[in-house]
């Protein structure tokens, strides 16, 4: 078994003009995933991301250098995360397969690397 | 055996979104007073949004009306509160204090809602707008409606909702933005204007069918919930609003039978009544009742007691049409319009055979306003199948079919005019 970063990226502005009734929906389809996931035992967290600009480090020592980013007014934008428990890539691809976010953007599914035990 | 890792969240209450968003909406702009509608309704918005992007990840909160509420206050505060915030600081100024903390961020009490609600509702039926305005300002601020539900319900362009509230938005803020108290006096004053609203709300909701059906049943439940609201406060009470409130709890408690299984349109005389929701037809008869307590006899009176007759009779056949065409000749005095005439036509068709009906029918459809109505050839195509001229039949069904405003509709006519032509194919 092992723990898979679900990074869900939505095309900026996707909610613009949606009424309260279908963003309801939205949330609805969402919540019933998760619960299918988390019923499971498939579902290890999920955290929403702060809104707005990131820091973006580069460079070391005298050179390092922090810039405001990546910006909201990108293309697509990072949301949030999922951990997710799957034993494969396959189950992972599974799990996520049905997840409503496909309806507005594009899922990248991770494996975490777990540190061997010394 | 994995573990449970993350405990499972319970479902939203059905429309809890789209209730929210009018009660906080009321809310809002009677704590934020001088708040402009457009600051209101981005906060309500972005509360929304900010739902949409947070309960997906983190689950749904245990009381996620006070969420929205907690969010879109904020919001509101600090959009269209820079304006108050400044006389606040000025005022605290002023007064060597300091600065105002902002209102504790409790959910307010459902009494309290139900009143703000209220005053929304007049605020939005202010006399300085037009009817549709007042309809329209009444969906998208008070019953959170998306301007494409709006277009879609009243089978208007986009743009041109989109422009009308713009402008509705605009002369209340030129001069009239006050938040009015629903005292009793003020709803007796502006209750006709209500009670127009409310109707409109609800007969465009009526007037057609699923497809895009959601919508359209959304809007008698809206229009049923501020003809209550209205009934709930100590000023509300009238006969007129009780008469309406009769007929919208008649014409929604058919609508569960209204589409069958596979989606198909069922007309009255198909339905099972069974399906029926009693509940709904007891709380019409009881409103029915009251309505009758008043002098004066308006045409939701009049609309509520051909409703009730045809939900009193137990089989389509035990219809007491008599009854019904007197009612209808009694609102084409009252209230002549080219669509009772085409009503009262089929009510005439039951009661004295279906070549006065058609004629009445032919005669109600010399009105030029019905051209796009397609009600109009439907019910002529309906006089010529019972009089088995089919092929003239089936091209009216055909023409009712192309003018039919929701798909459930135009598949019905479709269907009947496929009838016509199978029948006759078959001789």
């Amino acid at each position: 078994m092992g723990r898979f970063l679900v990074l869900p990226r939505d095309p900026s502005g996707a909610w613009d003009d949606v009424s309260p009734q279908e963003m309801q929906r939205i949330v609805e389809k969402y919540v019933a995933w998760g619960n299918k996931l988390a019923e499971a035992g498939k579902l290890a967290g999920g955290e929403k991301l702060e809104d707005g600009d990131g820091r973006v480090l580069t460079g070391e020592g005298a050179g390092l250098k922090v810039t405001n980013g990546p910006f909201a007014e990108a293309k697509e934008v990072v949301g949030g995360f999922w951990i997710i428990e799957a034993a494969d890539y396959d189950e992972a691809v599974k799990l996520v397969g049905d997840c409503p976010h496909l309806g507005v953007g594009s899922l990248e599914v991770r494996r975490i690397e777990e540190m061997p035990a010394s | 055996m994995p573990a449970v890792t993350v405990p499972t969240t319970p479902r939203l209450v059905d429309d809890l979104f789209r209730r929210s968003a009018g009660e906080i909406s009321a809310v809002l702009l009677r704590r934020l007073g001088g708040a402009s509608l457009d600051a209101i309704e981005e906060a309500v918005q972005d509360a929304f949004v900010q739902a949409l992007r947070t309960w997906p990840y983190r689950g749904v909160p245990d009381n996620p009306k006070g969420w929205l509420y907690r969010v879109a206050l904020r919001r509101a505060l600090d959009g269209a509160g820079r304006e108050q915030r400044r006389e606040r600081l000025l005022a605290a100024a002023w007064s060597g204090g300091t600065v105002a903390t902002p209102p504790p961020v409790t959910l307010p009490d459902p009494d309290r809602v139900s009143d703000d609600e209220l005053a929304f509702l007049l605020l939005c039926c202010h006399p300085k707008l037009t009817r549709i305005d007042r309809v329209v300002l009444t969906l998208k601020v008070g019953c959170g409606f998306s301007v494409d539900e709006i277009a879609a319900a009243f089978l208007a362009r986009r743009p041109a909702v989109a422009q009308r509230l713009v402008r509705a938005k605009k002369k209340l803020r030129d001069g009239a933005g006050e938040f009015p108290d629903p005292t009793a006096e003020l709803l007796s004053a502006r209750g006709g204007d209500l009670r127009e609203v409310v109707y409109l709300l609800f007969s465009g909701g009526h007037a057609a069918v699923a497809g895009d059906g959601l919508v359209r049943g959304d809007l008698c439940v809206e229009a049923l919930r501020l003809a209550r609201l209205m009934l709930g406060h100590v000023g509300g009470e009238h006969p007129a609003t009780r008469a309406l409130a009769a007929l919208m709890c008649f014409h929604g408690a058919r609508l569960p039978a209204r589409i069958d299984e596979g989606g198909a349109l069922v007309p009255l005389d198909e339905q099972d009544r069974t399906l029926w929701d009693r509940a709904l037809l007891a709380e019409g008869f009881h409103h029915l009742e009251r309505a009758a307590e008043g002098e004066e006899l308006t045409r939701y009176h009049l609309e509520a007691g051909i409703a009730a007759a045809h939900v009193a009779a137990p089989t389509s056949e035990e219809t007491d049409w008599p009854r019904i065409l007197q009612l209808y000749d009694a609102l084409g005095d009252h209230h002549p319009s080219p669509v009772v005439a085409l009503n009262r036509a089929v009510a005439v068709g039951r009661v004295r055979g279906p070549e006065a009906g058609l004629s009445a029918a032919r005669e109600a459809a010399s009105d030029g306003r019905l051209v796009r109505f397609h009600l109009r050839p439907a019910v002529i195509g309906s006089f010529l199948a019972e009089l088995d001229r089919r092929p003239e039949a089936a091209a009216a069904f055909r023409e009712a079919a192309a003018l039919a405003p929701s798909v459930t509709e135009r598949h019905y006519l479709d269907a009947r005019a496929a009838r016509m032509l199978e029948a006759r194919a078959g001789k």
